[in-house]
Parts: structure tokens; C-alpha cells; sequence
């Protein structure tokens, strides 16, 4: 890279004023021999060469060479010259792990890597710093700052409370926001998986190799009668440990079960609970991380679907219910049910429930694919329609296609209002093997599945932490201020508001433990675990720092545009040529 | 004498023919060889009073008159003169600076000032002032006579004169053609001049770029008489300068003519050879017109 460039090498032409100059200055200043008569009454005019006066013989040229300065750098400035110069520093991305395992011993990876960032702070200072938190998603931290104490009260917000750090996708999101120029720096408590050769790369670990139990899985199924318990209890440590697990229901310690965990090892354990029991706290006793120590499980049993089916042909309505039957919690019911499954044409259901339209077709041709299927679509989930024969039509079927074999649709959605939609499913039943194959009764679970999430209530009731919960509101939660809320009672007690748009809400999960969502008078119990066998094994966390900046590096060599530089010393040069030349004419 | 020298004297004699010295006058004890001039002399012959002036003699202050008009008043005498010029040409190169007509002024001059002495019935002898004052041509030889070689001297007039004075008649009228460019004492050399003379008339000659000179910028000056050069930046102030010290020049010429009763004409080169008219000594009464 040149160390000066210059972008208008047309300007150089501008030189041709300096002999002119010379040639003016030659022409006006050179001496011009006049014999006089006698030197007498030249006596009193001071002699150019005498002592004492050097200053007027000197000042002519000076004007002369501020002249030829005042060229000099006009052509300067006309070239647009550019030098390649330490600019200012670099600005500075740091990625901070955010996760919970930064919060391992005494003091925490955390507090001693925000220790180490500040000295840093005091010892560089960057064009600008801005904090990339690394949970399961990239998210920056406020916008990009230059005061040290900016930093510190953004630091507030790094709370090591994500279930996971995805590191390598902050990484990706540093660089393209930061592009080269950018000096990046991991402040994590792992050392990097494969070491970064990049020059403007610093990964700092403050990590330490700790024991650790945890509860690395815990599931509820719930009956009737009882709930069904499966807990996985992990010894991340090198050593044998023994622990205690401890079922609490309310105040009641249910069951208390000692464990020895070889290294490495980790145990299923099943147990039953009364179903009366809302909540079931499962823990462990405290260690290096105390997160993965406790579990809450809820009891939640799944709501029952409704379904009608109206199908003429007996095969096909067999095939219908022995699918829907399979995909459980479903019941056969004609009096207001979630989803009408018929072939007549002509049958208008309620406003809540599902219509899906069975559009059976005399003559057509079979297709064997290959089929087209929208898989972002819930009823497309798990369907591959492999060796399917399909027996169908070429004219057009209403709807959003989302099956379709060639450009023809098979299967269509058409949504009326929010809560009601129309299915509408053509096939020859005499040409098609679909309800003979595996993907029928896939289909069918997805439309149960599907059907059932659009209940009001949580979409889950064991969420993980950091998840967004999705809440659906029922369809009378409108408040008298026009807007729809879900409120959210914390486990740590504190209650907020979220506002429903499209019946629907979202809650973000930040704290470990039960939470409870209320809309009007319904309450639903949602409990948020701590379970990632990677953020529990703290046996790969280490110290060090990995890559070197050098001051070079921290220096952003960039290219300044020297053009005001030029002009402004040109304007001196007047200005200066203005001042000799009036103080010349003054003095003479 | 180179022809154009010549040309010039022949024009200048030309010219001096038709002018007369007028300052001479017969005696009025009607000897022939025995003229007066309008300048107060120091014969017996009283001629008037006038006001006293710097450098008058103190021995002819008229007590009693001054006592009696309450002014200072001296006695002027007539000048008994001698009939005869002696005129004095400095010949130094600065007499013929490149570029002004101030060589043929001066040689016209004295060729035209000595017609008008031959011609007022005067005997005149020409002197040409180089590094030594050497006669011209003969007592009373026409100008057309002289053998005149140029403005050569290098040395100044003033020095030749106070140190090698030559043998002047008494009582004679002495003029001197100079540029009177000298840097010696003027009473010194007019004293020298006017020692035993009836009259000196000195006439300067000088360029009009003497008087005025119309120099800007940076100039390289040459003394066209020593050759020394003095590089100055010459600019109004430097010109106001110039012009003060030819001032200063003058007026001490000038006092100094007033000191020894010598007459003082300035002659500006390119203003005679214009129309060959002596205006300067015709309004001085040096010479007026012939009426023969």
C-alpha cells in the first residue's frame, strides 16, 4: 500500500505557472546596468549589498519563494493528494458470552472479564466500543459508544442469564457489522475450538475447570390419575460425586433419592407424582453453578380436540378416523367441533371450527410426483409423500396451494377471519395410496397438532430459558382501553404486561422458575428450566487469551485526504505574502 | 577632432554669433582695453548699494548708509575686467553620459560662448579640464580651431583645478562648463577660479536624467567616470533621497557662487540642443542677443 496517492494527477499541469513566476520575477528583479553621470547624490540611497540593510535585498526573493510556496501547494492541493497515516484507533467489537456458565465460581468468569475489558478501556482508547451480547441469538448492546463510563453502565445489562452462548453466529454478526477495520474481542471462559489467525482477533477465557451436577432433563407427562416424572441427574467432574435429589411439592419434600455419579456419568431417574401436584421442584444440592440445580415441572394435560368427520366412502372415512384416532387426545364429537371433515360440498360449519373439504373426484390422472410441499406450513411438518400415487384432476382448486404435483394443487388453505379455516383436499380415492402410506396419518397429527395449538394458553408450559413463550388469548380479553393484555407474574414476583396482537402474545423468559400467565380469569402455570448439558460441564472452561493486537493493529492505517492541509497552509503563505509586501510599501 | 565634435563646434560657433557677452561694457574713461562688468568689482568706481547678503565682504558694508535706512547695506563697486575669456571645459567622461545630448550640449556651449567672446571683441583661450587643465588651441583661435578629443578624463575636475591651476590672466573672465559632479568643496574650487578674476560664470551642465532620473527597480548604477557600481532598489523614496542631495549639491554651488561673486547658470543638456538657445544665460544677462 502506497504511502501517498493522489487522485487528480491532471493538477501537476498547474507547475507550469513556476517558470512563469521564475520568468516574471527575472524579468522584473534582475539588474538592470544605467550608467549615470556620478554616484554623488546616489550616496544616501542605502546599496542592496550593504550591511543592514540585507532585509530589502532579502525580502524580494522571500516574496518570490512564498509565491512559488502559494503554487507549490495550490497544485498540492489540486492533486488531491492522500497519505496513508495512523488515522485514529480501531473501532472495537466485544462479544460477551452470556451465558449462565459465566457465572461459575468466585469471583464469576463474568466479573473477572468486565474487570479485564476495563482495564483495557483505560489502557487503548478505540474510535468506538460497542458490546455484542452472545446468547442463542447475536444481540447488540445499546449503539456504539466512546466513553468508558458509557461502557460501564451498558456492562449493567450483561447478566449471564442465556441458556447458551452462540459465539461462532455473534462472531459472523461482528464481523459484517465491523468489516476489517474492526478489532474483535471474546470475552467468554472457553478457549476457541479452532484458534482464529486473524491480526484483529483476541479471545480472552476467564473460564476454570470446576465439578459441577446438574439436571440436564427433566419431562412431565401427565394422566388422569398420576404424572409421570423423568429426570436426568449428570456428574460433569472428573471424580465420582454423590448427591441428593430432592422432589418438593409446595412445602412438602416428596422424595428425596441419593445418587452416585461416576464421572461423566449421568442417570435417568422416573418418577410418579400426584397429578394434583401443580408444580414439582426437583434440586440438587449447591455447586459451582447453581442454575442447573433446580427444575420445576407443571402439571398440564393436553386439550382435547374435536372432530367430525362427514366422508360418504366408508374406506375413506375409516381411514380418516383410525389417523385421527392415532393422533390423540382427539374425540369424535358433532356438536361444536374444532375441525369438520367432509365431502359435501355445501357444508358451511360455525364460525370456530376447522373445515376441511374433502373434494373427491371421479376421473383424473394419477401422479406419482415429485410433490410439491410449503414445509414452513404446520401440516406439511414431518411429511415426505414418498411413493405416494396421487389421482387427481388438472383444473384449478381454490385456496393457497400446499401440496401441489406439478401446477396442480392437491391440497389448499383458504382463512377465513382469525380463528376459522378452510382445508380443502382433492384426490380420486380409487387412484391414490396417500391414506395407505405413512405420511396419512403424519398429515392428520400435524392437522390434530395444529388444531390444538390454536387454543387459547401458552404454547408450552416447560419452556427453557430464554425462550419466547407465545401466548393465544381467547377471544374475550379486550380491556376497556381498547387493548388487549397478557399479564405475566415473574417468579421473582414482579408482574408485567404484554399486549396481544392477533390473539396472540409474546413473553420473553428471562428468570429461572414458575411463571404465571393470566388472561382475565384463566391462570396457566409455565415453569422455565435451565437444561444444557453444555453450559453445565464446566470441565473444557479455561483461562487465557488467545491472539495479540499490536499497536499497528490498534492504529487504523487509513488514507487522509490532505487538500485542506494544502489550501489552509496556502492561505498562511497569503496571508504572510500580504503582510511583507504592505510592510515593504509602508516602509519605503 | 572626431567630425561630429567638430559639427558641434562649428554649430556652436554658428550659434554664438548671434549673442554678445553682455555683462561687459566700455569704461566710461573710454579705454579700449578696459571693460566693466554688471557684477559688483572692486574697482573705485562706486555703483550702487544693496541689501547685504551672506558672504558679502564685510569691508564694503556702508556704515552710514545702514545707519541711516536701518538696513545692512553694502557698497557696490564697478568690475574693471580685462578683455579677455578664459573658458574651462571639463572634459570627464561624465560631461558625455550615454544617452543624454549633455557632450554636445557642453562642447556647443563653450564653442558658442567663445563666438560670442570673440564676436563681443574679447580675446578667449579654451582649456580642456581632464586629469590635467590643458589649453585648447591658441590665445583667440576660433573654436573651429580646437583640437578637441572627446570627454576621456577620469579624474575630478575639481582636484586638477586646486592642485594645477594654469596660468589664468588677471582680471580676465573665467567660465567654467562643468557638470560640477565633484564631491570637493565648491568655495575651494571657486576660489581657486575667481582668484584674480573680474568675473566667473559658471555654467552647469547637466542631463536631463541628472536632474531628474526616471530609474524604477532594481538597477545596476555605473559611474560612466570612475566606473564604480552601486546596486541599488530604486523606488519613489529612493528617488526622493536622490533628489535631496542633488538639492543640497546645488545650493552649496550656489551659496558658494554667491560667496565669490560668481555667476551661476544651470544648463539642462536636452533643453539647449533642442533650438541651440542659451536661454538660461540669456535670462542670467550672461549673454544677450546680437544686434549687429
Amino acid at each position: 500500500m502506497p504511502w501517498l496517492v493522489w487522485t487528480a494527477p491532471w493538477a501537476l499541469l498547474g507547475l507550469v505557472a513556476v517558470p512563469v513566476l521564475v520568468a516574471i520575477y527575472w524579468l522584473r528583479f534582475r539588474y538592470r546596468p544605467v550608467p549615470v553621470s556620478t554616484l554623488l547624490f546616489w550616496r544616501d540611497v542605502p546599496e542592496l549589498r550593504e550591511a543592514g540593510i540585507r532585509w530589502e535585498r532579502l525580502h524580494l526573493p522571500l516574496l518570490f519563494f512564498l509565491e512559488l510556496l502559494v503554487i507549490l501547494l495550490l497544485v498540492g492541493a489540486a492533486l488531491g493528494l492522500h497519505v496513508l497515516m495512523p488515522d485514529r484507533s480501531r473501532p472495537l467489537i466485544v462479544i460477551l458470552d452470556d451465558s449462565l456458565s459465566m457465572q461459575a465460581g468466585q469471583p464469576s468468569a463474568r466479573q473477572q472479564a468486565e474487570q479485564a475489558l476495563r482495564e483495557l478501556l483505560r489502557q487503548h482508547r478505540f474510535a468506538a466500543v460497542r458490546l455484542l451480547l452472545a446468547g442463542p441469538t447475536p444481540q447488540w448492546l445499546g449503539h456504539a459508544v466512546q466513553d468508558v463510563r458509557e461502557v460501564e453502565s451498558l456492562l449493567r445489562h450483561w447478566q449471564c442469564l442465556e441458556p447458551t452462548a452462540a459465539l461462532d453466529r455473534a462472531l459472523a454478526t461482528a464481523r459484517e457489522w465491523g468489516g476489517r477495520e474492526a478489532l474483535l474481542l471474546v470475552l467468554t471462559d472457553a478457549p476457541p475450538e479452532v484458534a482464529d489467525a486473524q491480526a484483529s482477533f483476541q479471545w480472552w477465557a476467564f473460564g476454570s475447570a470446576q465439578t459441577n451436577l446438574a439436571i440436564t432433563h427433566a419431562v412431565r407427562t401427565a394422566t388422569p390419575e398420576r404424572d409421570r416424572m423423568v429426570l436426568e441427574v449428570a456428574n460433569f467432574s472428573t471424580e465420582t460425586q454423590s448427591t441428593t435429589l430432592s422432589l418438593r411439592w409446595a412445602d412438602n419434600v416428596l422424595q428425596s433419592t441419593p445418587l452416585t455419579l461416576l464421572p461423566g456419568e449421568s442417570q435417568t431417574l422416573h418418577y410418579t407424582v400426584p397429578a394434583q401436584a401443580s408444580v414439582i421442584e426437583a434440586s440438587l444440592p449447591q455447586d459451582a453453578l447453581e442454575w442447573d440445580n433446580r427444575v420445576w415441572l407443571v402439571h398440564h394435560t393436553k386439550p382435547t380436540v374435536r372432530v367430525h368427520v362427514e366422508v360418504s366412502q366408508a374406506r375413506l372415512r375409516s381411514a380418516l378416523e383410525k389417523a385421527l384416532q392415532a393422533a390423540g387426545q382427539t374425540v369424535f364429537d358433532r356438536s361444536e367441533p374444532h375441525v369438520l371433515i367432509t365431502d359435501n360440498p355445501a357444508r358451511r360449519p360455525t364460525e370456530t371450527t376447522w373445515l376441511v373439504q374433502l373434494v373427491l373426484e371421479k376421473e383424473g390422472e394419477a401422479f406419482t410426483g415429485p410433490f410439491l410441499l410449503d414445509q414452513q406450513h404446520p401440516l406439511c411438518e414431518g411429511l415426505s409423500l414418498l411413493d405416494v400415487i396421487w389421482g387427481s384432476r388438472r383444473d384449478r382448486l381454490e385456496g393457497i396451494p400446499i401440496i401441489t404435483v406439478a401446477d396442480i394443487p392437491l391440497v389448499t388453505e383458504t382463512v377465513h377471519g382469525w380463528e376459522r379455516r378452510h382445508l380443502r383436499l382433492r384426490l380420486i380415492p380409487e387412484l391414490t395410496t396417500w391414506p395407505r402410506s405413512p405420511d396419512w396419518p403424519i398429515f392428520w397429527a400435524n392437522l390434530v397438532h395444529w388444531r390444538r395449538s390454536e387454543f387459547p394458553g401458552p404454547a408450552t408450559v416447560h419452556a427453557r430459558l430464554g425462550d419466547v413463550l407465545r401466548m393465544r388469548s381467547g377471544r374475550h380479553t379486550d380491556t376497556s382501553s381498547g387493548e388487549s393484555f397478557v399479564r405475566c407474574r415473574f417468579p421473582d414476583g414482579r408482574e408485567e404486561r404484554f399486549v396481544v396482537r392477533n390473539r396472540q402474545a409474546f413473553v420473553p423468559l428471562r428468570q429461572l422458575g414458575v411463571h404465571e400467565i393470566l388472561v382475565g380469569e384463566q391462570t396457566w402455570l409455565v415453569a422455565v428450566n435451565m437444561s444444557n448439558r453444555a453450559e453445565s460441564d464446566l470441565r473444557s472452561r479455561a483461562s487465557g487469551r488467545w491472539g495479540q493486537w499490536h499497536n499497528e493493529e490498534i492504529l487504523r492505517q487509513d488514507y487522509r485526504d490532505l487538500t485542506w492541509v494544502f489550501l489552509l497552509a496556502a492561505l498562511a503563505v497569503l496571508l504572510l505574502h500580504g503582510w511583507l509586501a504592505h510592510r515593504s510599501g509602508s516602509s519605503s | 577632432m572626431r567630425v561630429a565634435w567638430s559639427a558641434i563646434v562649428q554649430r556652436g560657433e554658428q550659434e554664438g554669433c548671434r549673442y554678445r557677452w553682455r555683462l561687459l561694457r566700455r569704461s566710461p574713461a573710454g579705454q579700449s582695453d578696459r571693460y566693466l562688468t554688471s557684477a559688483p568689482g572692486s574697482s573705485l568706481e562706486f555703483r550702487e548699494h544693496r541689501d547685504y547678503q551672506p558672504g558679502d565682504d564685510l569691508r564694503y558694508l556702508d556704515w552710514n548708509a545702514s545707519a541711516r535706512s536701518d538696513r545692512l547695506l553694502v557698497k557696490v563697486f564697478e568690475q574693471e575686467v580685462h578683455p579677455q575669456l578664459e573658458l574651462v571645459l571639463d572634459a570627464s567622461r561624465s560631461m558625455d553620459l550615454a544617452g543624454s545630448e549633455k557632450g554636445p550640449a557642453a562642447l556647443g556651449l563653450a564653442s558658442l560662448l567663445a563666438a560670442a567672446a570673440l564676436a563681443s571683441g574679447f580675446a578667449c583661450r579654451a582649456w580642456i579640464l581632464r586629469e590635467t587643465c590643458q589649453p585648447l588651441g591658441s590665445l583667440s583661435a576660433s573654436p573651429s580651431e580646437w583640437v578637441f578629443e572627446g570627454f576621456t578624463g577620469r579624474v575630478s575636475g575639481a582636484q586638477v583645478l586646486l592642485h594645477e591651476a594654469p596660468p589664468w590672466r588677471p582680471r580676465s573672465v573665467r567660465v567654467l562648463l562643468s557638470d560640477l559632479f565633484w564631491p570637493e568643496d565648491p568655495v575651494a574650487v571657486l576660489a581657486q577660479l575667481s582668484w584674480q578674476a573680474a568675473w566667473v560664470v559658471i555654467v552647469q551642465v547637466v542631463a536631463r536624467a541628472d536632474v531628474a532620473p526616471s530609474l524604477r527597480g532594481q538597477v545596476r548604477l555605473v559611474d560612466v567616470e570612475t566606473g564604480r557600481v552601486r546596486e541599488v532598489l530604486v523606488n519613489e523614496a529612493m528617488l526622493r533621497r536622490y533628489r535631496d542631495a542633488w538639492t543640497q549639491h546645488q545650493e552649496q554651488w550656489q551659496r558658494a557662487c554667491r560667496q565669490v561673486g560668481a555667476s551661476f547658470v544651470q544648463v539642462v543638456a536636452e533643453e539647449f540642443i533642442r533650438d541651440w538657445t542659451p536661454w538660461p544665460l540669456l535670462h542670467s544677462e550672461v549673454l544677450q542677443p546680437s544686434y549687429d
